[in-house]
């Protein structure tokens, strides 16, 4: 004889496989509005958490993923052709270092910030309504998390994140400027040669060299930049 | 090479995309995500030979990255513990605008990892109950209790239904 499945062991077994339901508990909710209403509202959710997990993968994380296996893999044998393919790239390098010279990186770089400040993925940490961080060793553990240290404590921090951007750790901060938020990100290992203006996208504001790195200050508001870049880059605040 | 080349590129496009989202809800943050499918890949890699079966891929896989993961975590214990890392990404907000995403993402992010490792490994990676129970080392008893009541405390930070069921697990 088979077994009685009761409305608790439908809202049991649905809890945690709406999915994978017994023949059983099909057969119950044929019969009880109330359970087949709660396995509706499951496998709703179900839904909704599919679509929320699916988080997006980085463009070309597979392809990245591969060569890397494939190069440090590769057998001795293999190792003239790559110092080949390395003498190739190395080549690309330094055609596209001679074009960079025609075509400041500086710009590009500037796109590169804005676009990463207004991806719908940030605005988050753009809401008016972020509250300070006043755990300065949260935000000294972001930056070490980067590889940047700092001296001194920052203030007025209301978002502090490690970001991925150009294949680097960057340090992604917003702080509270005069006239609203103010995006900094600290930019290890990217290097610009001289200021360079940030116009674009309603956003505004400067990229600085520092050390081997640099510094963004960029807002799409009346807040001036020039106190903050003046603060920020003060007698090698950031080894970058 | 080229069958172990093949084999391998074979194995990464199917299995990368599902990987780096576990990952990421593992650790909630995308940089330490895309190390740890790296490193897992690397070592799956390295040991490809002893997978037999192409079905047992996927297991085979979140068990590297789970222990790749445990390796970071062990390297950090003595400062932090896992839910205080500052690289925690507590926006939970990876992609998308759309508002019911942030929210789930939201609530996601709020359960503690006993319950959101399981429901990752289910939605995300399509594992049963008795796999999950394995790679978990755990009963599968228990494992259907933390999903009973992972779902359970999304409903109720997501305002959905009524409350029954809370007690039952």
């Amino acid at each position: 004889m088979s077994k009685v499945v009761t409305c608790l062991d439908v809202r049991r077994q649905a809890g945690a496989e709406p999915r994978r339901l017994e023949p059983g508990v099909v057969e119950h909710c044929k019969s009880c509005a109330s359970c087949a209403a709660f396995v509706r509202e499951l496998v709703a959710l179900d839904a909704r958490l599919e679509r929320a997990l699916a988080v997006p993968v980085p463009e070309g994380l597979e392809a990245r993923i591969v060569l890397d296996a494939t190069l440090k893999n590769a057998p001795r044998a293999w190792r003239p052709w790559l110092a080949a393919a390395a003498s190739a790239l190395m080549a690309i390098g330094l055609a596209t270092t001679a074009w960079r010279h025609q075509h400041p990186v500086g710009e590009d770089l500037a796109s590169a910030v804005v676009a990463h400040i207004a991806n719908p993925e940030e605005a988050e940490a753009l809401a008016p309504d972020r509250a300070l961080i006043h755990d300065a060793s949260y935000i000294e553990q972001v930056m070490g998390h980067a590889g940047v240290h700092m001296q001194g404590a920052m203030e007025d921090v209301t978002y502090a994140h490690v970001c991925l951007f150009r294949g680097q750790r960057v340090v992604h901060l917003v702080v509270h400027g005069d006239h609203g938020p103010v995006t900094i990100l600290l930019l290890p290992r990217i290097h610009v040669d001289q200021d360079t203006p940030v116009d674009e996208g309603g956003f505004h504001g400067v990229i600085v060299p520092e050390g081997r790195g640099s510094i963004a200050i960029v807002t799409n508001n009346a807040t001036p930049v020039e106190p903050m870049e003046r603060e920020l880059t003060s007698s090698g605040r950031f080894t970058l | 090479m080229g069958a172990h080349q093949h084999r391998f590129e074979m194995l990464a496009r199917a299995q990368v995309p599902g990987l780096y989202r576990y990952a990421y809800w593992l650790c909630r943050d995308r940089a330490l995500a895309e190390d740890l499918v790296q490193e897992t890949l690397l070592r799956a890699w390295r040991s490809l030979d002893s997978l037999r079966e192409e079905a047992a891929a996927r297991r085979w896989l979140i068990t590297i990255l789970r222990n790749e993961f445990m390796r970071e975590l062990s390297k950090r214990r003595d400062t932090v513990a896992i839910d205080e890392l500052p690289i925690v990404d507590t926006r939970a907000s990876v992609g998308g605008a759309d508002t019911d995403v942030q929210d789930v993402r939201r609530a996601m992010a709020k359960l503690t990892p006993e319950y959101r490792e399981p429901l990752a490994l289910q939605v995300i990676m399509g594992c049963s109950t008795q796999e999950i129970a394995e790679m978990l080392e755990l009963t599968q008893g228990t494992v259907l209790t933390r999903l009973h009541r992972a779902r359970n405390q999304l409903r109720e930070m997501l305002g959905v239904g009524d409350k029954f069921g809370e007690e039952i697990a």
